[in-house]
């Protein structure tokens, strides 16, 4: 085995130190690790599977192109206005997520205050739609930067997390209202007893989620800008059948939501469900899933 | 023995790859196994060849890529084919019926040495 990883070492020797290089030599070193395992369970002498597995490697100009690296062994940088125009993108993005989370929470206040009619539930289903809107557009106009055309020079780099040291101040702020306003939220329901007293929790629950969201928008826009080329690692169900019964999860618990709210119809009330459903699935991600890679 | 050119077939290894993805999900290494096999060991894929056209196909959203685990409990990529992917397997094994009925009209088989 060691001398396929010497082969590795050596072939990758003249290209340029990155982590996207990284991560294409740790994938062909787990081909060729498994392709010489085969080999070996089949009879085939050491020296034998070392041959053929480095004979079916193929040729490093092929990698070249897909890390984005010219034939001159240069790498290809990403300009600023390239650079800019990501940020601007990433961040409006998040802003457009934070805004339409914020009016589908802030949806579940018409049903609380027009507890008598259908206009709640009409209203609560328009910001839905202007919610879920939002969700659509936000990530149109970002563009790819993951796929390795190009990488960040270092000085940009440099400037980068700058930049991004120079912003950790504002966003702990805004981080800290937004947290603080989601735990305060209570406060008005033990104040008034009211019927409208949920609706004053509920507004400052969307404001303080939606500060949370806004505080990660430039971090981010960074960390995928920092992350490229690094393969998208979403944490996931390890059982397949919780993975097919979780991927039904949201869908069911809106079908419910809706039908014993228009069955009922106490859509003032109802809408405990979501806060339930949250933590329940926050209760089974953290039993049935992996280690998330950063 | 003929080798086949690389250059004529650079064009079909996405066809080869997706012709078994559109079977099941997989991985690299299962991927270049199955090529080998199912050319009757005509046709070996190098290793960069299907890494770049793996990462290519991702880039056009002909597969997704997503992580699995093999049996011995590693980590490992796996894709699958998207609706994109299926679309384009179709124009590229109508084109090739296309190109193939072209180039026959231009070649002589030497009558000795068959049959």
């Amino acid at each position: 085995m060691d001398t396929i990883r010497n082969y590795l070492e050596t072939t990758f020797n003249s290209f340029p130190q990155s982590q996207a290089v990284e991560d294409v030599k740790a994938e062909m070193l787990e081909m060729m690790e498994e392709k010489f395992q085969e080999l070996r369970k089949e009879g085939k002498p050491e020296h034998e599977a070392i041959a053929i597995v480095i004979s079916e490697f193929g040729n490093m100009d092929e990698l070249k192109e897909t890390l984005g690296i010219k034939d001159d062994g240069q790498i290809n940088y990403y300009d600023e206005a390239e650079i800019d125009h990501f940020m601007s993108a990433s961040i409006r993005g998040t802003y457009m997520i934070a805004l339409g989370v914020t009016l589908i929470i802030m949806s579940f206040i018409f049903p609380i205050l027009f507890n008598e009619n259908t206009t709640g539930p009409a209203m609560m289903f328009v910001f839905w739609a202007i919610g879920v809107g939002l969700f659509v557009v936000s990530g149109i106009d970002k563009p790819d930067m993951s796929n390795g055309a190009a990488q960040l020079s270092d000085e940009v780099r440099r400037k980068l997390t700058d930049e991004r040291n120079e912003y950790k101040n504002t966003e702990a702020v805004v981080l800290a209202s937004g947290i603080m306003l989601c735990v305060l939220s209570f406060i008005p329901t033990i104040l008034f007893d009211t019927d409208w007293a949920p609706a004053i929790f509920m507004f400052i629950v969307a404001v303080g989620v939606g500060l949370i969201i806004i505080s990660g928008a430039k971090k981010r826009a960074y960390d995928e800008l920092f992350k490229k080329n690094v393969k998208k690692k979403k944490s996931s169900y390890k059982n397949p059948s919780v993975k097919k019964i979780m991927s039904l999860y949201w869908t069911t618990v809106t079908c419910l939501y809706i039908s014993y709210s228009f069955i009922t119809f106490e859509w003032h009330r109802s809408w405990i469900i979501w806060p339930i459903a949250a933590v329940i699935n926050a209760l089974i991600r953290a039993i049935f899933t992996e280690g998330e890679d950063e | 023995m003929v080798n086949i050119s690389s250059d004529v077939i650079r064009g079909y290894n996405d066809t080869m790859i997706l012709y078994f993805l559109i079977q099941e999900p997989s991985y690299a290494y299962e991927i270049s196994k199955k090529i080998k096999q199912h050319s009757h060991d005509k046709y070996v894929i190098k290793q960069t060849t299907l890494y770049s056209a793996m990462t290519r196909m991702e880039k056009n959203g002909y597969v997704e890529s997503y992580d699995g685990y093999a049996e011995n409990g590693k980590r490992r990529t796996y894709y699958r084919v998207t609706d994109l992917g299926r679309q384009y397997y179709q124009e590229k094994c109508e084109e090739w019926i296309l190109t193939k009925e072209v180039v026959e009209y231009f070649i002589e088989e030497e009558s000795n040495g068959y049959d």
